[in-house]
């Protein structure tokens, strides 16, 4: 069976949901969780860690250039790079502009996985101020992979997930359903 | 919601790779593809051409579009200070080390436009090091080349770069080192005397000098695996001994088979030294 993955793109007022998420999000997933979260460029410790804290039993990575893409493992965009796939099973950093004045740029990451998962690629976009995920979102859609976006009005700032609606008409869920998916998580 | 082709098939790009050498003399087999698919699609876009043939026709055509083509395919964005921890550790830590040396040797490979020299450039002023100092700054791009000999920054920069220069622990007013224009400012001319620049292709070369400090930062990112290899064989071989080397912050050698050249001297910095030769 080809592989896959799921991901979720989030920016300003993600960081509690995803926090709830990676709580019931469970230890042995069959494919990798990917997060890409707007973050402060010169600050490289603390956000990893704050997450694997809130994820008892779990450990959320910031990959290295070429390091391999694992199943049931959490990794987290670093910052200052834009996270892609080399393959399936290698992640790829650029430094290349930002996207949407981001860097590290769900737009960015979403792309390559379209490109590389395809029908297998599950996006989640959840809060954020600003329209980056969007068009990666609508990528996926065109590679045969799903996107679901968190319900505009559940989401701290609505535009990243309102952009994301407009641009694919994708699914809508609320924090409950998306808590929900990620305690069983499946392509 | 656009369905035109936005990604690169495999074929496609095999196509374009071959086509390019074979033409063009210029190889890109080494590079990642997942960086080489995005800026061909980014270019594709960008001149609005569907196919890989298209393309190849259009390459073939007009030497203009070829020097954009390969601009796309090559150029690398940069900036000044980056990771300044990183700064922080190579003006407490590293400079210091050379500081012992009556001639300095700096090899930056990869410069692209030149923010990462410059840095280095004011830095070894701030260290006492410039007079004693010889960079060489080499890129396979000629457009970005001449504008590393320039040093000629965008306005809007200069205030990320300020805050980056101070937080890598800037001793002065980052303007002192810039003639300050509306739209630009312009490295001042002392900065520069150290400087050289070399046209160089870092894919199928072999040494063509010694340095004690090679600093290729997020160059290497965007070479596949084997690339990276012959080129970290190349550094091995262009340094002095217990040079030094210094790559990106998320970048990663410990797995590539030339590796084993070099030892940690900070891998949290991803600064490393060239082993004794047994």
């Amino acid at each position: 069976m080809k592989t896959g993955l799921i991901l979720i793109g989030g920016s300003a007022g993600s960081f509690r949901t995803v926090c709830a998420i990676l709580r019931v999000f469970p230890g042995n997933a069959p494919f990798p969780l990917v997060l890409v979260l707007h973050r402060l460029k010169n600050v490289n410790s603390g956000f990893c860690e704050a997450l694997t804290a809130a994820a008892p039993g779990k450990i959320v990575t910031e990959p290295s250039d070429k390091d391999p893409v694992e199943n049931g493992r959490i990794y987290l965009a670093p910052a200052n790079y834009h996270l892609c796939f080399e393959d399936a099973r290698t992640f790829s950093l650029n430094t290349d502009k930002p996207v949407q004045y981001s860097r590290p740029s769900i737009d960015m990451t979403f792309y390559s996985a379209a490109e590389i998962f395809g029908s297998r690629a599950t996006a989640f976009i959840l809060s954020g101020a600003n329209k980056d995920g969007a068009a990666g979102a609508a990528a996926i859609c065109t590679g045969g992979g799903r996107v679901i976006a968190q319900d505009p009005a559940e989401c701290e700032v609505e535009t990243m997930s309102q952009e994301t609606i407009r641009r694919t008409g994708c699914a809508v869920y609320s924090e409950k359903e998306i808590i929900r998916f990620f305690s069983e998580p499946r392509l | 919601m656009e369905t035109e082709n936005i990604f690169i098939s495999e074929k496609e790009l095999d196509r374009i790779i071959a086509f390019v050498r074979e033409r063009f003399a210029v190889d890109f087999s080494g590079y990642a593809r997942s960086s080489l698919s995005r800026r061909v699609a980014r270019f594709k876009k960008n001149i609005r051409i569907e196919s890989a043939d298209e393309l190849c026709m259009l390459l073939e055509s007009s030497s203009e579009k070829l020097r954009l083509f390969i601009h796309e395919i090559t150029v690398n964005t940069t900036e000044m200070f980056r990771d300044p921890e990183f700064w922080r550790y190579l003006r407490q830590e590293v400079l210091p080390k050379l500081a012992e040396f009556n001639a300095i040797r700096i090899w930056h490979a990869g410069c692209s436009t030149g923010e990462e020299v410059y840095s280095m450039l004011i830095l070894l002023y701030e260290t006492g090091l410039i007079d004693r100092a010889k960079i060489i700054a080499t890129d396979i791009n000629s457009d970005v080349l001449h504008k590393t000999r320039e040093g000629i920054f965008r306005f809007k920069d200069f205030e990320a770069y300020s805050r980056a220069y101070e937080e890598a622990g800037g001793q002065h007013d980052f303007s002192y080192y810039f003639d300050m224009n509306d739209e630009s400012f312009a490295a001042k001319e002392f900065l520069k005397a150290p400087l050289n620049l070399k046209l160089h292709n870092l894919t199928h070369s072999t040494p063509f000098s010694k340095f004690d400090l090679i600093m290729c930062r997020n160059v290497m990112i965007y070479f596949n695996t084997a690339l990276q290899t012959e080129v970290i064989r190349l550094f091995a071989g262009s340094l002095f001994k217990n040079g030094i080397l210094c790559i990106g912050k998320k970048e990663n050698i410990a797995f590539l088979e030339s590796a084993s050249s070099f030892r940690d001297l900070n891998p949290a910095e991803r600064v490393y030294s060239l082993r004794e030769k047994p």
